[in-house]
């Protein structure tokens, strides 16, 4: 039965959840608001809401440093994370759901506990590894960083999700015809494609934001935007309104795939919520 | 069509021996069941005949070919799940037609099977339809479609209708064994559920602790069954089982105890002369085997009281306690009979069977 709920409900119900979207998109809307103001504007008390947008912090910004170049590095490093992040989890996470391994629990549990590792502990060590392997300052050697705080995390989600998809269908392909590859092919990845958006999403949006490693491991060549961007505060000043169109450059990209992959976001955000 | 055999077979978890040394041979075109309770041992063995396990040893020979290595898709079977296993991104169409997929058949003939197997099985007008618009009955008929779109040389079922409610499962249970005769494919399969198996093999296979108990028809597992536990496990309402002493007295034998005492018929004693360290058994006796009296009518008398009476319409089920014991007793539904009666219960000694109380195994 659904209870019927009166108009102050409604009013009560719609009046929080307003509140609740300006709480959550008010900085970003400032953000947008400041990379089109003029310097002098910005620093106007209380905040101009309306006032003559310019373009020239965004010039300003993208010719004064290879932001483009950044803007690159960042696309390149998220989404090689994130592939080889998605190919070798899945497998290891296939492994771990279907076949008996001695203490799979047990392995499943360590994987994950590198994700619970602290990032600035392992930076130092992270650090002389890549500089031995003459990995310093390269979109690889940043990829090779990110994966390992990512992999867990795949390897920990695909297993729940290929858990949930009863073993008996690859099963019946193998009796069917099919090899064990193939059935993780053609019967398997099908059913996972929406799981493996969800953490696609997880990984790619880690990575573009991702500021600690970028910055230690890069210096000109592999940098990333979240690195440029805190450049832009020196010690003679502090362009904000460049700081602010860098950064909705920055957030653009992530906000349009959001949008496309949504329904996928909320899957994995709520996935071991409610029996399917 | 082929005969299967499994010799020796054996299969340990760890430390957990499913299987121990299984012994079967599965004539072609035959339809056996291997039936017992849960964790016996069963479906572990069917797994390891479709070559989804792997034996820990022994061997699994399929129309004389020695299958104990090879995967799953060159041992030319097909299974039904227990669960259905269709795949939920395909139609029932393309599920069916799946098997012929991979193998790579030319389009019009993979056609002309799959409606076939519909038709068989009267789900041509379901053809395009998704998996999860279907009932469990439907899933049902659809992986039982693309088993038998390939012809293979053997059918393996793992409880294939044990999800289904009580009446669609009874039309079902003809429904298998007409499309098993019809077709004439060696089939193995797997059940909990002794009225299924009795109902629909050829022979039953009797397994318990991971060891075959028994391998007969169902009439021999029923009236001859070599252990207390398939007398027990067979039949419903269950077999009694009644404790006595076996004594030898000028010539003659007796079980007793007690309340009575029964001379063993000469033609069944010669069985149980050749085991004369047995002293205490255990009588099997089978609930339609039973007649009540409301006096002691001769020495073959068992007093009992009414505990109660369940009226079933063609028959009534009566239980009656007995030395702490509850006795169940299958009689016409004319026979009237009060709470806290005083009744006497005969039987037919032929049809009771003698268990060795120690090893539980059949003595006579």
């Amino acid at each position: 039965m659904v209870k019927e709920h009166g108009t102050f409900y409604w009013v009560i119900f719609y009046l929080v959840i307003i509140a609740a979207v300006i709480f959550f998109l008010y900085p970003v809307v400032y953000l947008f608001m400041t990379s089109f103001k003029s310097r002098l504007d910005i620093y106007v008390m209380p905040p101009k809401f309306f006032f003559v947008p310019t373009l020239q912090a965004w010039v300003d910004a993208f010719t004064k440093k290879p932001l483009f170049h950044y803007f690159f590095n960042s696309a390149v490093v998220s989404f090689g994370t994130t592939i080889i992040s998605l190919v070798f989890g899945t497998l290891a996470a296939y492994a771990l759901a279907r076949f008996r391994i001695k203490g799979s629990k047990d392995i499943s549990f360590f994987i994950l506990s590198i994700r619970m590792f602290p990032p600035i502990a392992a930076a130092i060590p992270i650090f002389l590894w890549m500089k031995q392997l003459e990995l310093i300052d390269t979109r690889f050697g940043l990829i090779c960083a990110y994966t390992v705080f990512n992999l867990p995390f795949v390897v920990w989600m695909m297993r729940e999700f290929i858990i949930a998809i009863p073993q008996e269908l690859e099963e019946a392909a193998m009796v069917d015809g099919l090899t064990r590859m193939q059935a993780f092919r053609r019967i398997l990845l099908p059913l996972l494609r929406p799981s493996l958006v969800a953490v696609a999403i997880f990984c790619v949006i880690f990575s573009w934001s991702e500021f600690l490693f970028s910055f230690l491991l890069t210096q000109t060549e592999a940098k990333t935007m979240p690195v440029s961007i805190s450049e832009f505060i020196t010690w003679r000043e502090v362009t904000w309104e460049q700081v602010s169109a860098a950064g909705t450059a920055l957030i653009i990209p992530v906000l349009v795939f959001s949008f496309f992959v949504q329904k996928y976001l909320v899957r994995g955000l709520s996935f071991g919520a409610v029996k399917e | 069509m082929a005969n299967i055999q499994m010799k020796k077979l054996c299969k340990n978890f760890g430390n957990v021996k499913a299987v121990i040394d299984l012994d079967l041979d599965i004539q072609d075109k035959e339809m056996v069941c291997l039936l017992g309770p849960s964790g016996c041992g069963k479906t572990t063995s069917l797994r390891m005949l479709a070559g989804l396990e792997r034996p820990s040893s022994g061997t699994i020979l399929i129309g004389e070919r020695d299958v104990t290595d090879l995967s799953p898709r060159d041992r030319d079977i097909a299974m039904v799940f227990e669960n259905y296993a269709l795949y939920p991104q395909m139609t029932v169409f393309e599920n069916i037609a799946f098997p012929l997929r991979v193998k790579k058949l030319p389009k019009d003939e993979i056609k002309k099977k799959v409606e076939e197997a519909a038709e068989i099985l009267e789900i041509e007008n379901l053809l395009d339809r998704g998996i999860t618009q279907l009932s469990g009955g439907q899933k049902q008929r659809v992986a039982m479609g693309r088993a038998i779109v390939r012809n293979p040389s053997a059918f393996l079922m793992d409880e294939p209708i044990s999800h289904l409610d009580a009446k669609l499962r009874a039309h079902m249970r003809g429904e298998i064994k007409r499309l098993q005769k019809d077709l004439g494919t060696t089939t193995v399969y797997v059940t909990h559920d002794q009225l299924e198996a009795m109902s629909m093999a050829d022979r039953v296979a009797v397994m318990n602790d991971g060891v075959l108990q028994q391998l007969g028809t169902p009439g021999e597992i029923f009236n001859d069954p070599v252990n207390e536990f398939v007398a027990g496990f067979i039949g419903d309402p269950p077999i009694n089982f009644i404790d006595g002493q076996l004594v030898s007295e000028g010539g003659k034998m007796y079980i007793r105890n007690d309340e009575f005492s029964f001379e063993i018929p000469q033609q069944r004693v010669s069985v149980l002369t050749e085991t004369p360290s047995v002293v205490f058994v255990r009588l099997g006796i089978r609930p339609t085997h039973f007649s009540i009296h409301n006096k002691q009518a001769d020495q073959m008398g068992i007093p009992a009281e009414v505990y109660i009476s369940e009226p079933l319409g063609e028959v009534q089920i009566i239980d009656l306690s007995f030395r702490d014991k509850i006795i169940k007793v299958v009689t016409s539904p004319d026979i009237k009979t009060e709470i806290g009666e005083k009744v006497w219960l005969s039987f037919d000694f032929d049809k009771a069977n003698i268990f060795n109380k120690e090893t539980g195994m059949k003595i006579g």
